[in-house]
């Protein structure tokens, strides 16, 4: 039972944050690029067990339940179809480099970001049938590294506050 | 942060900027123009050959190519002048112009006249077709233009 108040307590504030993101214009101009504030959920809850592997079914109910809310609260059904190739493509990687031990959250929420974005036009490159959306890649991948790490720094910031939060109850 | 997140970061980075460099180099090579008649290919050129003067030579001091498509016996015949060609009587055929501004039907005596009047092709994927003479002239290759189908 507390685990589930826990994991709703998460995902109440990764919708948040993806309504925030929403809100803020961030993108110059390039299809794709957003600031990833939810990923830094994940990459919590990816890191709130000490164990190398922990956290990881936890993420996945959580991510996969916000980008269908948020799609359907905020976008539309593009925006879910594209946010869950990115997801699952960021998702895999991250919880791989989440077992390396000698990765820390930054590497790993910037492998997430990296990998998001690299899903996203896979999934562009299927919908739109071209190769053209190519072409946007490498400002995302620059964008994805960006921001991977700063909500890795964040995250750093942030877990042991989590740990306390959940421990106390 | 450790130092295999710095790696990490490098690694991603040093892609982004190989992947850059290499579309860059892609792009370069730009679109070709592709001609067919009853569907079947008759000719495919660079459109930096034709406005280069690799494929015709300009030597009457025209900054555009010809390009005459006559039509005798079901056969489509293809011949590339330098100059505006002189057009023979009797003769069905479809003349196209190739310059910088793009590529456009000059002339052509089917009977509805819409190649003649469809604006120039300028992006990859455009095309101008001449129903009555099956006459299909293309731009394939380099950017797709597209305006639908992408959301932010």
């Amino acid at each position: 039972m507390k685990r589930t108040v826990e994991l709703g307590f998460l995902l109440a504030v990764a919708l948040i944050l993806s309504y925030v993101e929403s809100l803020i214009p961030f993108g110059f101009g390039i299809p794709g690029i957003k600031l990833g504030l939810p990923n830094l959920i994940v990459v919590l809850l990816l890191y709130r067990d000490k164990a190398l592997s922990g956290g990881a079914k936890e993420a996945l109910l959580v991510n996969g339940l916000r980008i269908v809310l948020s799609g359907f609260l905020f976008g539309n059904l593009y925006a879910i179809l594209y946010g869950l190739a990115g997801a699952a493509c960021s998702f895999t990687v991250m919880v791989l480099a989440r077992r390396c031990r000698y990765l820390s959250m930054v590497g790993v929420s910037v492998l997430g970001g990296v990998f998001h974005n690299v899903g996203q036009v896979m999934a562009a490159v299927f919908v739109v049938e071209t190769f053209a959306v190519i072409y946007y890649l490498p400002a995302l991948l620059v964008a994805g590294v960006v921001t991977g790490a700063v909500l890795g720094l964040l995250g750093m910031e942030l877990l042991p506050y989590l740990r306390r939060f959940m421990e106390r109850g | 942060m450790k130092k295999a997140d710095a790696v990490v970061i490098v690694v991603c980075l040093m892609t982004a900027l190989l992947l850059a460099a290499g579309l860059l180099h892609r792009q370069e090579k730009g679109h070709q123009l592709c001609i067919s008649y009853d569907g079947e290919t008759i000719m495919t050129v660079e459109m930096e050959d034709i406005i280069s003067g690799k494929d015709v030579s300009a030597d009457g001091g025209e900054s555009g190519r010809y390009y005459l498509i006559t039509y005798e016996d079901a056969e489509a015949v293809l011949e590339k002048c330098d100059g505006r060609p002189d057009l023979l009587s009797g003769v069905s055929y479809n003349l196209l112009y190739v310059s910088t501004e793009g590529v456009q039907m000059e002339s052509a005596d089917c009977r509805d006249q819409i190649c003649v009047h469809h604006r120039p092709l300028t992006g990859g994927g455009e095309s101008i077709i001449c129903l009555p003479h099956r006459l299909v002239v293309e731009l394939v290759g380099g950017e797709v233009e597209r305006t639908d189908g992408m959301v932010k």
